[in-house]
């Protein structure tokens, strides 16, 4: 089952964040409330998803020694339809992420999915990829949003968990995505270590 | 040779760039119109919170232009009447970079120079930190909202739509020096806090954003150096035609 490999691939064996180690700039920077990480998500996966068909289908004609350019030219083109479709109507989400919907242009998932995957890979394929990528990508940066967020702003979704109780700064500045990333990763490890690595 | 190397790459990123070209022209003319309304629409809601309708101000003149220094400084106007005398208000959006980027504020201000009250209507600080500055408390608990809460919701806290940072703003003196104390969360029912604040015309820093505290001050107290002239001029005009 090639398409299922490549589902997996992109959730838990190449999981972006956890194991490629790309991307982290978004994920330390937009993970401080679970809402923000899952608007993030939705917009990430839409534009590596889009990026991912297009890269497919030119993939015969581009020179080689021009993709990048290219490729960063659709990318690039879908962040600004995304940028500005948020603008028009929902401009709540746009005003919480700000500047990192434009930076998704610089996301180095997608780049190197486009790299790496889609311009070798047929287009059905390339739409599985970027799918299970941006899932992969929104479930570590959901479930760091939600210990950020419970523990550094004593909030989950913008309402209060436990009222009068003093949140841990910490945890919501740099130093809490540092810690809780490390965490996540410690775990991820266990979990192989005891289920085998599975997949290649 | 050269038709490989340097026209085929030439096309096809001409043409794909074309085509990108096309595609965002298309979208930006199906958004701007929607994008420029909201931008509108949230800087008349900014104004009618700083010279509020309820008390007694009406809106007479609105994005009202001068040259001042060769800058150009825009503002409003409102008057409230009180037992036959006719005080005016002013209203100005007043803009500082911050931490990252621009930070907009729309300040109102009463006939003495102090503030009625400030809207942050454009900011990209740092979630959670100087972003803060927008944060509107939820008086409702997380539990509360989902299991039914038992506990009367909080009506004073959250009426006008204003986050404590902004509330604090209201009543300080523009014609001193706005300063800045490292004191916590502003509440409007710790009234100590409140009363401290105000006798030392100071405003409560968000913790860990005293960067974005002192962008707003210092935006407000610029502008304020500006609107005086204004009113200067104005004042001089009205003289001049009285004549």
């Amino acid at each position: 089952m090639k398409f299922r490999q490549i589902l997996l691939d992109g959730i838990w064996f190449k999981n972006p964040i956890l194991v490629l180690g790309i991307g982290l700039c978004p994920t330390l920077a937009v993970t401080t409330s679970v809402s923000n990480a899952l608007w993030m998500t939705l917009a990430t996966t839409f534009v590596l998803t889009c990026s991912n068909i297009l890269v497919s289908m030119i993939k015969n004609i581009v020179p080689p020694h021009i993709r990048i350019p290219i490729f960063i030219t659709i990318i690039a083109s879908f962040v600004i339809i995304v940028e500005l479709t948020l603008k028009a109507f929902q401009p709540q989400v746009d005003k919480a992420l700000g500047i990192f919907i434009p930076l998704i242009v610089v996301n180095c998932i997608i780049l190197g999915r486009s790299e790496e995957f889609a311009s070798k890979n047929s287009i059905v394929s390339s739409i599985i990829d970027g799918l299970s990528m941006g899932i992969g990508f929104g479930l570590t940066l959901v479930i760091l949003a939600f210990f950020r967020e419970t523990l550094g702003a004593n909030k989950l979704f913008g309402y209060t968990l436990i009222p009068g109780m003093e949140p841990s700064l910490m945890m919501i500045m740099a130093p809490g995505a540092f810690i809780t990333l490390g965490f996540m990763l410690w775990a991820m490890n266990v979990i192989k270590a005891k289920f085998g690595n599975g997949g290649e | 040779m050269i038709m490989n190397r340097i026209i085929k790459p030439t096309i096809v990123l001409a043409v794909i760039a074309f085509f990108a070209s096309l595609a965002l022209s298309h979208i930006n003319r199906i958004t701007r119109d929607r994008i420029d309304q909201r931008i509108l629409q949230r800087k008349e809601e900014a104004l009618q919170r700083v010279l509020p309708g309820s008390l007694g101000y009406q809106i007479i003149q609105k994005d009202k232009k001068v040259i001042i220094d060769g800058k150009e400084f825009v503002y409003s106007v409102a008057e409230k009447k009180e037992a036959d005398k006719t005080f005016r208000g002013y209203a100005f959006l007043t803009s500082k970079n911050g931490y990252s980027g621009a930070v907009k504020t729309m300040v109102g201000i009463d006939h003495e120079g102090k503030i009625i009250a400030i809207s942050i209507i454009q900011q990209s600080e740092t979630p959670g930190l100087g972003a803060r500055a927008k944060e509107v408390p939820s008086s409702e608990t997380f539990f509360g909202h989902f299991f039914g809460s038992s506990n009367p919701v909080d009506t004073t806290a959250n009426n006008n739509n204003a986050s404590w940072f902004e509330e604090q703003f209201s009543g300080i003196d523009t014609n001193h020096k706005i300063g800045i104390l490292k004191k916590g969360e502003w509440r409007k029912d710790n009234t100590a806090l409140a009363t401290e604040l105000l006798a030392k015309n100071s405003v409560s820093a968000i913790t860990g954003a005293t960067i974005t505290t002192k962008t707003v001050t210092d935006s407000i107290e610029n502008s304020m150096l500006l609107l005086r002239k204004a009113i200067e001029l104005e004042n001089k005009a009205v003289e001049e035609t009285a004549q």
